[in-house]
């Protein structure tokens, strides 16, 4: 049996360690710093817990924009479950609740009532923006629960990460349900005539994907210390940038894998945290070097992505 | 007589595969040519180069005495060399009428804006001319049926006025009133002078439409002969290079199957396809339909396992106890199982591997009551499926499509046949499939039978519904037209009485 290397698979590994060591080099050793590691764990955390869920609806083929929005919005109605009752316990669960929720009825109004994922999403991402500010502008920015500043103690938010992690990357990689989203991705009618109930796994990914953005949202409320009309905004961006340049394609699919997209937001944080360290944390440069080296794995990943599928196909 | 097309020692190479080897190739005008091998001997490969879908990679091209060298299939139709590809070439979501000139719309513009309506009426025109099934031609691609899709290439490949024509393997789309047209097409483009290549998996058919034919293994062209000089048993002799029995069909001639009865088909409607169909299907039986384009036969495929919708009437499975088959979901989990005709765009996984493909429809039995879905399971089952069903292939994490056609039917057939079935529908088993792989696709579904496996086959080829079926249902206009046993009155002669 021929083995052949699959580039689709390498180029992620391939772009984190030449992140790493380009970083490294450019910062004199301070980007591989104890210190700096885990900071840039802790830049992390909220990333890879969106990226973890949202992959479910990429894999369908699909994309899910409202995952910056529902992280702010979220935190901002849990902030105002807070103050009523002064709950942290209840906070958390209003929160997850409503994210899940909005995951729910994302999922109905794309399986159900067919509207493509990226109008569906897009106009919730404007619209429930409007909510938020609507909120802070009356109930005004408040202080974060006290009890809540637990989840930035490294001792209970890493392990919280693994847990969450698991549990998700189980359930993609390791149950049938995993396997029939990516069926979908890859020939939504394939996957109908074969059984795979199609309409109850979107809604289910969707409410994955809004579950997890509910969780984004508390985290960065412990990490802030507070809630902002601000919050998540283009964090959909930073999600979709991390699955894409972890190697999943936009098609999903079998691309879609759970290490992927672990892989990839690490990738986009070392670009981020290294161009800081570096002392370009003014945006003009920032930004367009971000960019400039995303633009660069994307087109690497796609290039060997064809180049392989190329030569395979001939070799029929 | 002087050639028009000269080929010399063309090679071609994908990787280190050699899929053209030093190929000599000469056609005459006025000559209607075969093409004959297996999956996989290099005939499409060798077409696809005269028509500019590949470049050579050695050799020389002489057209008209010119060296002729098409880098794309535009250069080549410049040329007059026209294709209909074996796969469905048409960009599915411009009109029908647009896409018949496709590549070519410039001739349409009139001060930098498209004439539209003059390309619908110079496509009408074109179908006219040619006496082509009539399509609608405002319609996208995507909503039109494989069949008018392929009208659709073969108006495109004529709107050239083409001198030499491909045909690759366009008859197995067809219905038998289509291929009827194509070949009084073809005769009257022979009279023109024109030459026509084709490839077709069913041997008779192409020794009774050509002048001469080529047969091609492994790269190599074996010899090219008038066909007065063969029969199918040398042309297969040729193909895979050694003796291989003509029997692949049933041998019984014998109606042979249970009494009980397993789905109990009432008053199926489906608003403008099918109308009021009913049906019995016994434990054990094959139960065929043929029709011609437009008869329903596929729509009834698709209504008995609960794709249509706004189905009306009952489809009922009777086991230990009676369930009525709504939708797909009660299809699948009550043991029925759906092989549809479209096998790229409908059944497989084209970018996924082998394994993917092959547990998919199992993915429910192979987790079984736990919440962990086994990794090893699933590689164990598709090696050993791909294993049972003989699927030729690099590794079971191989993508899909780089397998050959017979192989994707293998895979697509064998992944529903591992499990534990009640019902199999097949829509058109075996659609470009070379002639091993669809006697073994026969020898499979009589294997399939004998455990008492109750089939629906749905084919445009009466030799395989005849072939195969215990009775046949015959169907025009979406209604069942008449009911054969198999016996003595089982003919393709006795069938086109009805269907037509």
């Amino acid at each position: 049996m021929e083995k052949r290397i699959d580039m689709n698979k390498l180029v992620p590994v391939i772009s984190l360690v030449a992140m790493a060591l380009i970083f490294t080099v450019f910062t004199n050793g301070v980007m591989l710093s104890f210190y700096n590691i885990r900071m840039l764990i802790d830049q992390t955390v909220v990333l890879i817990i969106a990226c973890i869920g949202t992959v479910f609806v990429t894999s369908l083929g699909s994309v899910d924009l409202s995952v910056g929005v529902v992280c702010g919005f979220t935190a901002v109605v849990g902030d105002l479950v807070y103050r009523a009752t002064g709950s942290t316990a209840l906070m958390v669960i209003a929160a997850m609740a409503i994210g899940t929720g909005i995951g729910a009825m994302n999922g109905f109004l794309i399986s159900k009532c067919k509207l493509p994922s990226f109008m569906a999403t897009l106009s919730l991402l404007i619209g429930l923006r409007g909510i938020i500010n609507y909120i802070q502008s009356i109930a005004g920015i408040n202080y974060a629960s006290p009890q809540l500043m637990v989840l930035q103690k490294e001792a209970v938010k890493i392990p919280l990460l693994l847990v969450i992690v698991a549990v998700f990357w189980y359930t993609f990689e390791y149950t049938k349900f995993g396997k029939y989203c990516q069926s979908i991705g890859e020939n939504e009618i394939v996957a109908k005539y074969t059984g795979v109930p199609v309409a109850k796994s979107k809604i289910f990914c969707y409410m994955i994907s809004g579950f997890t953005a509910s969780l984004a949202g508390i985290f960065t409320v412990a990490r802030l210390g507070g809630t902002s009309t601000t919050m998540g905004t283009n964090f959909e961006m930073k999600v979709l940038i991390a699955i894409y340049v972890g190697g999943v394609l936009v098609r999903g699919g079998a691309t879609a894998r759970s290490y992927k997209v672990m892989i990839g937001a690490f990738v986009v944080m070392i670009i981020e945290n290294g161009l800081k360290i570096m002392g370009y944390a003014s945006s003009e440069i920032n930004e367009a070097a971000q960019g400039i080296l995303l633009m660069v794995i994307l087109f690497l990943t796609i290039y060997f992505e064809n180049h392989t599928v190329k030569r395979k196909k001939t070799n029929a | 007589m002087e050639h028009i097309l000269e080929v010399r020692g063309l090679c071609k190479y994908f990787g280190s595969t050699v899929a053209n080897d030093h190929i000599d190739f000469d056609l005459s005008p006025g000559e209607v040519r075969g093409l004959a091998g297996e999956n996989g001997s290099g005939k499409s490969t060798l077409l696809q180069q005269i028509a500019g879908i590949y470049r050579k990679d050695e050799g020389t091209m002489t057209l008209h005495g010119q060296a002729y060298d098409p880098a794309t299939p535009i250069d080549a139709i410049r040329n007059k060399v026209g294709i209909v590809v074996q796969e469905l070439g048409c960009l599915s979501n411009l009109p029908a009428g647009v896409n018949v000139f496709s590549g070519r719309l410039g001739q349409f513009k009139n001060h930098g804006i498209l004439d539209m309506k003059r390309i619908y009426k110079e496509a009408d025109a074109l179908f006219e001319t040619y006496g082509l099934m009539k399509v609608p031609l405002h319609k996208p691609c995507s909503q039109l049926s494989i069949e008018s899709r392929k009208m659709i290439e073969l108006a495109r490949a004529l709107s050239s006025d083409p001198d030499i024509l491909i045909l690759d393997e366009v008859t197995q789309s067809l219905s038998q009133n289509n291929r009827d047209m194509l070949y009084r097409l073809m005769e009257k483009l022979k009279k023109e002078g024109k030459t026509i290549v084709i490839i077709t998996h069913d041997l008779e058919e192409m020794l009774e439409l050509c002048d001469t034919i080529s047969v091609l293994r492994d790269g190599h062209l074996i010899t090219t002969k008038p066909c007065e000089e063969m029969d199918t048993d040398e042309v297969k002799r040729l193909m895979v290079g050694r003796e291989v029995s003509s029997e692949y069909y049933r041998s019984d001639m014998e109606a042979n199957y249970q009494k009980e009865v397993v789905l109990e088909v009432k008053h199926l409607t489906v608003p403008k396809e099918v109308e009021d169909v009913s049906f019995e299907l016994h434990k054990g039986e094959i139960l065929g339909f043929c029709g011609l384009s437009d008869s329903g036969i596929h729509e009834v495929g698709k209504a008995v396992y609960g794709i249509s919708k706004n189905r009306t009437g009952t489809v009922t499975l009777h086991g230990e106890a009676s369930v009525e088959i709504k939708n797909i979901s009660a299809a699948t989990s009550n043991g029925m199982a759906y092989v549809p005709k479209d096998r790229d765009g409908e059944a497989l996984m084209m970018r996924d591997s082998i394994a993917s493909n092959f547990v998919l429809p199992s993915l429910g039995e192979l987790q079984g009551k736990g919440i962990f879905l086994s990794p090893k399971k699933i590689n164990k089952m598709a090696r050993e499926g791909a294993e049972e069903f003989q699927v030729k292939c690099s590794g079971i994490r191989q993508k899909m499509e780089g397998l050959s056609g017979g192989n994707k039917q293998k895979v697509n057939l064998g992944r529903w046949l591992l499990k534990d079935l009640n019902v199999i529908v097949l829509d058109c088993p075996t659609r470009g499939v070379d002639v091993s792989v669809k006697a073994y696709i026969y020898h499979v579904m009589s294997e399939a039978k004998k455990k008492g496996l109750s089939m629906i086959l749905i084919s445009d080829e009466l030799p395989e519904v005849l072939g195969m079926s215990d009775r046949l249902l015959i169907m025009k206009d979406g209604k069942v037209q008449g009911e054969f046993t198999r016996g003595n009155r089982f003919t393709q002669e006795a069938l086109i009485e009805v269907m037509v």
